[in-house]
C-alpha cells in the first residue's frame, strides 16, 4: 500500500515537472538525456542470453548517441538484473521507473517475467513496455494499449517449425520442452499445428523441469519414444546439454529449435554436436554484412562490444532497440510517455535494416510476424528460403 | 644464583606433576576443583580417591592436559604445561586413559593400541614390534583378537585394551579415570596387576577411584577429595582400610587426620 | 531393443559423480560436524580455474590437477578461517555460514569468470562400442576416476597412521585428543579431501553439462539425497547412496518421465528414511558415550 502511494506520487510528481518545463522550453531546448530501461538475466542459468542481449541493446545506444543521439539528446538505458526471476522483475521495473525515471522500458528480456511487472509497469506506472525480447499471442490480442513488440510470437515460430518438420517427411515428431507454462504453451502450439496439418504424423510431448544440467535421463525417454524428429522449446544450455547427450548416446533425429537459440553459442558449447541443427532466426544472418544494417551492427559491436560476438541474439536486441528509437525520432513535440505510443502506432513499414518492416497500429501492437529459418552445417548458421509466416506454405 | 655443589645435592629431580593452588569451575558456577596442591613423584602409585561429585575427573582431565584448570599452576616434569585444544600431554609422556575407557569402538583392537602410539614416531616395523612387547603380559582375549572390533570386546577387556592404549605410547606418567568402573573383582585385579608391570618397568602411575578396595593392595600414596578439595594426603598406611571404604558409601570421611586441617 | 543396459551405465556414470561428492560431504560431517552446503561450489570454482589455465594454454591434465587441488584448498582455507574459529558444537552457525559462502562463491566465480557458459573439453574424447552399447570414453573415465579415488579413500582410511586417526577423531573428538591426535590437522585433511573430491566430481561432469557457475547445483542436490540414503556417518553409505540415486534417477527418467524425476527419486528417499531413519547403511551399533 505505502510502496503504491510512493510510486503513485512518484509519478504524479514526473508530471508535474514535465508539464512546467513544457511552455518555455519546448522540446528543442531540452538536452537532457532520455532514460530509457530494460530488465534482463545477467546472472543465473540463463544469463547467456542476457548478456548477449544486453550488449546488442548496449552497442546501439553508444552507436546512436555517438552519431547525435535522436532530436539532438542522448539515450541512457539502464539495465537491470532480474535473474530470470519474476519477483526481481518487478522489483528491477520499480528501480527502473522511481528512481531512474525511465519512460518507456525497451528490450527487455522475457515473457513470463515481463508480464509479471505488467500490473505496476503498464497499469500503475502507465509506462510503456516497447519491443521485448520473448511474449506471446495473449499479450496481443486484444492490444494493450501501452505494450508493443516486434518479436514473432514463439507460438508462431513453433508453427513454423511444426510445418518445417512435417514438409522434411517425419512421421513421429518428440516436442522436447521445458515444463514453466510459457514453454509448455509454445509447445502446444506446435502438436496442434502437427494434428491439424498431418492427423496421421505422431506427435509426443517431453516436458523436462526448467533447468535440468543432466540430460541423460531426458534422452533416455526421448529414444524410448522412438522419434524421427526432435523440436527444442528448451533454453540454449539445455539445447547444448541434450545434444551432447544424445550425440553420447548415439541417438540420431531430425532436430529443431526455435529464434532464441539460434545463437553463436549453441555453436561454441555443443561442437560438431550441434551440426545440422535446423533453427529461426528473427533477424538477417549477423555473418552477412552485405545488407548495410546488419554491417552497422557488426561494426558497433567491434566498436563499442569487442567482448560479445555479434550474433543472432544480440542483432536482435539491437533490433528492438532501433525501432524504438526510430518511433522516438518521429516525435514533435514533448517526448514522453504518451507521444512514445503516439509515434509507435503511427509507425508503417519501417524498415530496420536488420529485420523484416515493421508496421504498428491502433489495434495491432504487434509489429511483425514473419521468421527467417536457418541450418547449422559446418561450425555456421545458413540461411534456407526467406522470411515465412505462421501462415505461410513451406 | 644458586651454588653448583648445593644444586646437584638438595634440589630433587623435578616430579612427574606438580600441581599448585588448582581450582576450576565450570561456567559461572559449579566449582569442580579448589585449591589442590599435588605432588606426583616419579616412580610412585598414587591413589586419589573421591566420591561422586568429589571433582576427581576433573582433577583426571587437569593432570592428563584435557582440561585447562581456571585457576593455580600446574607443572609437568619442571615445566608450566600448556593446554591446547587440539591435543592432551602425550608428546610429554603424560597420558590419560579417561573415564569410561573412551575406546574407538567402530575400530579395531590392532588400530586402538595403534593410535595409543600416535604422537610416537617410528616406522611400521618398529611399532609392530612394540605392541607384541607390550602386549605381552596382556590375555589371549586381547592378544590373539587384534583383528576384531573393539566395541566387540567384553568391559574387562575393554578396559586392559585402554590400558594397553595407554602403555604403548611409552608413558613416563599414567593417568586412570576409575579403571575399575563397572567391572567384577577379578578383572580389576587384571587390570591393576597390569598397572603394577608398568610401575616395575619405570611409569609413575596415579588412579583415580571411587572405591580403593582393590586398588589399596598396590599403590604407596593416597589423596582423598571431598567436593572438590584434598582433605587427606599420605603414604599408605596412614589411613585405615575401613575408613576408606567408607567414602565410597558416604562421600565423606568424618574422622582422617587432614594434612591440612580444615576437614569439615 | 532391450534398452536397460544403457539406463544402467548412464546412471552409474552419472551415480560416479554424485558417490564423490556425498563422499566428500560425510568425510566432512565426520571430523567436524559440519554439512558443508558451498563444498560443490569449490569444485566449480576449482574447475573455473582449471578452464582459466586452459584458455592459457597449459594441459589438461594440469588443469584438472589444478581443479582438484584449488577446490581442496578452499576448504582448508574455509575450515581454518570460518568453521574453527566458530568452535566446536556450532553445528547449525557453520552450516549457515557455509551456505552464505555458496552465495558468495557463485557471485564471485560470475564476476571472476563471467556468466557466460563456457565449453569444458571431455578428459577423454570419443566413444566405443561395448556390446553394441555406445558409451563415450569420457563417461568410462568418469566412472573408473570415482572408483580410483573411492579407492584411494579407502586405503587412505583403513591402512594409513593419518587415516585410521581420521577415522578415530570422527568417532569420538574427546578419545582422539587423549592419546595426542591433533584435532586441527584431522580436521584441515578431511576438509581437503571432501572438497578435493568434489573438485574431482566438478570436472567429470563440466564436459557434459558446461561450465556455468550453478553447475554443480543439481549434482549436489542429489549427493545429498544419497547421503541420506547411506547416512550422514557412512563413507560407504555414502558412497553406495550417491551411485542408487544417480540409477535410480535415470530408470525414473527412463521408465517414468523425466520432468517427474526428481518427485520419483525423493518419494523413495522419503520412504527409506521413514522405514530407517538413520539410512540405509547406518552403523548398526553407535558406542559414542
Amino acid at each position: 500500500m505505502r510502496r503504491t502511494l510512493l510510486s503513485a506520487a512518484a509519478v504524479a510528481l514526473l508530471f508535474v515537472t514535465a508539464c512546467g518545463g513544457q511552455s518555455p522550453a519546448q522540446s528543442s531546448g531540452d538536452t537532457s538525456p532520455i532514460q530509457l530501461g530494460a530488465w534482463m538475466p545477467l546472472t543465473g542459468s540463463i544469463a547467456v542470453h542476457g548478456l548477449a542481449q544486453r550488449a546488442g541493446g548496449a552497442a546501439y545506444f553508444k552507436f546512436l548517441n555517438d552519431h547525435g543521439g535522436v532530436h539532438g539528446r542522448k539515450v541512457v538505458w539502464n539495465v537491470e538484473d532480474n535473474a530470470y526471476d519474476p519477483q526481481k522483475t518487478v522489483a528491477a521495473a520499480h528501480k527502473l521507473i522511481d528512481q531512474e525515471n525511465s519512460i518507456a522500458i525497451v528490450g527487455a528480456n522475457g515473457t513470463a517475467n515481463t508480464a509479471a511487472a505488467f500490473s505496476y509497469v503498464l497499469d500503475q506506472a502507465q509506462v510503456p513496455i516497447i519491443d521485448t525480447y520473448g511474449g506471446d499471442s495473449t499479450w496481443y490480442s486484444p492490444p494493450k494499449p501501452l505494450l508493443f513488440g516486434i518479436q514473432t510470437l514463439y507460438e508462431d515460430q513453433m508453427r513454423v517449425l511444426a510445418k518445417w518438420a512435417l514438409k522434411d517427411s517425419y512421421k513421429n515428431i518428440a516436442i522436447v520442452h521445458s515444463d514453466p507454462a510459457a514453454f509448455a504453451n509454445i509447445a502446444k502450439a506446435g502438436s496442434d499445428q502437427i494434428k491439424s496439418t498431418s492427423p496421421s504424423t505422431n506427435v509426443m510431448d517431453v516436458a523436462v523441469k526448467f533447468n535440468t544440467t543432466d540430460y541423460a535421463p531426458v534422452v533416455l525417454q526421448v529414444r524410448n519414444l522412438h522419434p524421427d524428429a526432435v523440436i527444442m522449446i528448451l533454453s540454449t544450455a539445455e539445447v547444448v546439454a541434450y545434444l551432447k547427450q544424445a550425440a553420447q548416446q548415439g541417438l540420431k533425429t531430425g532436430i529443431y529449435t526455435y529464434a532464441p537459440n539460434s545463437s553463436a553459442d549453441v555453436i561454441r558449447l555443443a561442437g560438431a554436436d550441434a551440426d545440422g541443427l535446423k533453427s529461426e532466426a528473427f533477424t538477417l544472418p549477423p555473418d552477412d554484412t552485405s545488407a548495410a544494417g546488419v554491417k552497422d551492427f557488426v561494426n558497433a559491436m567491434q566498436k563499442y562490444e569487442a567482448g560479445t560476438p555479434a550474433d543472432y541474439e544480440s542483432e536482435m536486441t539491437w533490433a528492438l532497440c532501433k525501432v524504438a528509437v526510430a518511433a522516438i525520432s518521429k516525435i514533435s513535440g514533448k517526448i514522453d510517455k504518451e507521444s512514445i505510443v503516439k509515434a509507435l502506432q503511427s509507425m508503417s513499414n519501417y524498415d530496420s535494416g536488420v529485420m523484416p518492416p515493421i508496421t504498428f497500429s491502433a489495434s495491432q501492437h504487434l509489429g511483425a510476424s514473419k521468421i527467417q529459418r536457418v541450418q547449422l552445417t559446418g561450425g555456421k548458421w545458413t540461411l534456407v528460403g526467406s522470411y515465412v509466416g505462421a501462415d505461410s506454405n513451406l | 644464583m644458586r651454588e653448583a655443589g648445593e644444586s646437584a645435592a638438595t634440589v630433587p629431580a623435578a616430579p612427574p606433576l606438580r600441581l599448585r593452588a588448582v581450582g576450576h569451575r565450570y561456567g559461572a558456577g559449579v566449582v569442580a576443583l579448589r585449591d589442590i596442591d599435588l605432588d606426583v613423584e616419579a616412580g610412585t602409585f598414587t591413589l586419589i580417591l573421591g566420591a561422586n561429585g568429589a571433582g576427581k575427573t576433573t582433577l583426571a582431565n587437569v593432570m592428563g592436559g584435557m582440561l585447562k584448570p581456571s585457576s593455580g599452576s600446574v607443572e609437568a616434569f619442571g615445566a608450566p604445561v600448556r593446554y591446547t585444544e587440539n591435543r592432551a600431554l602425550n608428546h610429554l609422556g603424560i597420558v590419560l586413559v579417561p573415564e569410561r575407557r573412551r575406546l574407538f569402538y567402530r575400530l579395531t583392537v590392532r588400530e586402538n593400541v595403534m593410535l595409543g602410539a600416535y604422537s610416537i614416531k617410528e616406522s611400521r616395523k618398529q611399532l609392530d614390534e612394540r605392541m607384541r612387547a607390550v602386549l605381552q603380559p596382556f590375555p589371549s582375549s586381547i592378544r590373539d583378537r587384534l583383528d576384531v572390533v573393539a566395541g566387540s570386546l567384553s568391559g574387562g577387556e575393554q578396559q586392559l585394551l585402554a590400558v594397553a592404549r595407554a602403555l604403548i605410547a611409552k608413558p613416563r606418567l599414567v593417568i586412570l579415570d576409575e579403571p575399575s568402573l563397572g567391572l567384577a573383582p577379578r578383572a580389576i585385579e587384571a587390570v591393576y596387576d597390569l598397572l603394577a608391570g608398568a610401575r616395575e618397568q619405570g611409569a609413575t602411575l596415579v588412579v583415580i577411584e571411587q572405591s580403593g578396595a582393590v586398588a589399596l593392595q598396590y599403590v604407596s600414596h593416597i589423596a582423598i577429595l571431598e567436593r572438590g578439595r584434598e582433605i587427606y594426603r599420605g603414604t599408605v598406611g596412614s589411613i585405615s582400610q575401613e575408613q576408606i571404604l567408607a567414602i565410597g558409601y558416604v562421600g565423606h570421611v568424618e574422622s582422617v587426620e587432614t594434612t591440612s586441617g580444615e576437614a569439615s | 531393443m532391450n534398452e536397460l543396459p544403457a539406463v544402467l551405465v548412464s546412471g552409474v556414470v552419472s551415480g560416479a559423480t554424485y558417490a564423490l561428492l556425498g563422499l566428500g560431504i560425510v568425510i566432512i560431517f565426520r571430523s567436524t560436524d559440519v554439512v558443508n552446503f558451498a563444498i560443490g561450489d569449490f569444485g566449480t570454482f576449482g574447475v573455473y580455474v582449471a578452464f582459466a589455465l586452459l584458455t592459457r594454454g597449459l594441459p589438461l591434465l594440469i588443469a584438472a590437477i589444478a581443479a582438484v587441488g584449488v577446490a581442496g584448498l578452499l576448504g582448508v582455507a574455509t575450515e581454518r578461517a570460518v568453521v574453527r574459529p566458530l568452535g566446536p558444537g556450532k553445528t547449525f552457525a557453520a552450516l549457515v555460514l557455509t551456505l552464505a559462502l555458496s552465495l558468495i562463491l557463485v557471485s564471485l566465480a560470475g564476476q571472476l569468470f563471467g556468466h557466460q557458459p563456457e565449453p569444458f573439453p571431455a578428459l577423454v574424447p570419443g566413444h566405443v562400442a561395448i556390446l553394441g552399447l555406445v558409451v563415450a570414453w569420457q563417461k568410462i573415465a568418469t566412472a573408473a576416476l570415482a572408483v580410483v579415488a573411492m579407492a584411494v579413500i579407502a586405503f587412505f582410511m583403513r591402512f594409513t597412521r593419518l587415516g585410521v586417526a581420521m577415522r578415530a577423531a570422527a568417532e569420538d573428538h574427546y578419545a582422539a585428543r587423549v592419546v595426542g591426535i591433533n584435532r586441527g590437522l584431522v580436521a584441515a585433511i578431511a576438509w581437503f579431501i571432501g572438497c578435493a573430491l568434489a573438485g574431482l566430481a566438478a570436472l567429470l561432469l563440466a564436459p557434459d553439462a558446461t561450465l556455468t557457475v550453478t553447475l554443480m547445483v543439481a549434482p549436489l542436490f542429489r549427493a545429498f539425497a544419497g547421503v541420506f540414503l547411506g547416512g550422514l556417518e557412512s563413507m560407504i553409505g555414502a558412497a553406495v547412496g550417491g551411485f542408487a540415486i544417480g540409477v535410480l534417477d535415470d530408470l525414473a527418467g527412463r521408465y517414468v518421465s523425466a520432468s517427474f524425476r526428481d518427485t520419483f527419486v525423493f518419494a523413495i528417499i522419503v520412504l527409506v528414511l521413514f522405514l530407517r531413519p538413520a539410512g540405509l547403511l547406518a552403523a548398526q551399533h553407535r558406542q559414542r558415550v
